[in-house]
């Protein structure tokens, strides 16, 4: 790996502003992939901008989350799952229907064993994701700005400083009492009764 | 079990800090028990709409790049016409620019007086260029070349336009550029507001330290102490050891 590659690693794994100084070099730096692939796939530009920066979150979760080892340097890794990106839109465009596997990301959820997943397809249906879905947009300002923070991966101690709170426990304590406002359902309450 | 420590246990298990025989007891749970099925599912979905919903907002902040960079658009059609286009767009600029140096030449050998008018010019032109390029790269071109002046004056223009975040990088650099032109007091201003503004950074926020070594600048040492006490005062401050070094030398 390049010394520039671990330097933007760091930066990336520091957080907040570091973070952000970082992704934006990183992202300009192998922008040009959308410029190559305009004659390879049977993509518009802006299909391939869109699996440009879905390829680049994926990178940037990967370094955060430990998955992105630095076997290969970002460039390669960036290409590879950037390619990825391009072919599934080129087969998305071919059959333009919704995928049958709906709750495959839950898959992604790396600390969840298979019997769990497995329990989890079968429990989760489309109209409990409408259910969690149209509670978000009844969710208070702070609640959701906390939660979609929490959900770009930056860790409690960095949104306590982004958004004033006093320190990570208090951003702790928040996110549960919004999750608890947010899953707030009479029929389940009920149920559990 | 409650739905609160149902949301605790989900919450510790797509963390990863469960350990084995807790995390079997949640696998039985799942298959068992239906109203414990129920709440977990809710409880993913709504950490996975939190993951979406902050992706969908990554995204259209990263998709701006695109539309700064200003790049014509094209379509399938059009693809295969685009490699001629740029072969001949090259070959009009590499003219161009056989044209303009030999101009620049022929006006370097025959009025030398002019001699800085011209390199001015042909500097203007790159400055030009880049303005097509990202505001990144301008400033770095400006820095780089040590025209803090210009770098100073692009970066205080781009604090004017850009958005909440990047404002204070803007902010930031404009007070790099005044502190290497010796503009002490205007820097000084700037990285005082840098401070004021940039509160959500906390310990992170370099602003003091800046301020310290403009006080240096100055040669105000009893300035510079002062603000190195309120870093040396904030526990964990990001500058800690920088501040402690320079406390001692002073």
């Amino acid at each position: 790996m390049k010394d520039n590659d671990i330097e933007l690693i760091q930066e990336i794994r520091k957080g907040y502003l570091h973070r952000r100084r970082a992704e934006t070099k990183l992202f300009q730096q192998y922008q040009y992939f959308v410029q190559q692939a305009v004659n390879k796939y049977a993509l518009d530009e802006s299909e391939l901008e869109s699996a440009y920066c879905d390829a680049f979150m994926a990178l940037v979760e990967q370094i955060l989350d430990g998955r992105f080892r630095g076997e290969s340097s970002t460039k390669t890794y960036l290409y590879r799952i950037f390619n990825n990106k391009c072919l599934d839109a080129v087969r998305k465009n071919a059959r333009d229907k919704r995928s049958i596997h709906d709750t495959a990301w839950i898959e992604d959820w790396t600390h969840l064993s298979s019997r769990a997943i497995s329990a989890l397809k079968t429990l989760i249906n489309q109209e409990m994701i409408e259910e969690v879905k149209q509670a978000f947009k009844k969710l208070g300002e702070k609640c959701a700005m906390l939660l979609t923070n929490w959900g770009r991966g930056y860790s409690a101690k960095e949104i306590a400083d982004m958004l004033g709170y006093k320190n990570a426990h208090t951003i702790r304590t928040t996110k549960s009492r919004c999750m608890d406002k947010l899953l707030e359902d009479d029929k389940l309450r009920e149920q559990l009764k | 079990m409650d739905k609160q420590e149902i949301h605790k246990l989900a919450e510790r298990y797509l963390t990863g800090d469960l350990d084995a025989k807790e995390k079997q007891t949640v696998d039985d749970l799942l298959e068992t028990d239906n109203a414990f099925g129920q709440v977990f599912s809710r409880y993913l979905i709504a950490n996975q709409e939190a993951k979406e919903l902050a992706r969908a907002k990554w995204k259209e902040e990263l998709m701006t790049h695109f539309k700064k960079e200003e790049q014509p658009t094209s379509s399938v059609e059009s693809k295969k016409g685009r490699l001629f286009y740029l072969r001949r767009l090259a070959a009009v600029a590499a003219v161009f620019l056989l044209v303009f140096g030999a101009f620049w030449l022929w006006n370097k050998s025959h009025s030398p007086n002019l001699f800085a008018d011209a390199t001015s010019e042909v500097y203007q032109a790159r400055i030009d260029k880049l303005d097509k390029r990202s505001e990144e790269s301008q400033f770095k071109f400006l820095f780089d070349n040590k025209d803090f002046k210009q770098a100073q004056l692009f970066a205080k223009k781009q604090f004017t336009i850009a958005d909440e975040m990047d404002k204070m990088l803007w902010q930031e650099r404009q007070g790099f550029c005044l502190w290497q032109l010796k503009r002490w007091e205007e820097a000084l201003v700037v990285f005082k507001d840098l401070e004021k503004n940039d509160i959500l950074l906390a310990k992170k926020n370099p602003a003091l330290w800046y301020q310290a070594i403009t006080y240096l600048g100055m040669e105000d040492k009893e300035q510079c102490k002062q603000v190195l006490e309120r870093i040396l005062a904030s526990p964990e401050h990001n500058y800690m050891v920088k501040a402690k070094d320079l406390r001692k030398q002073l």
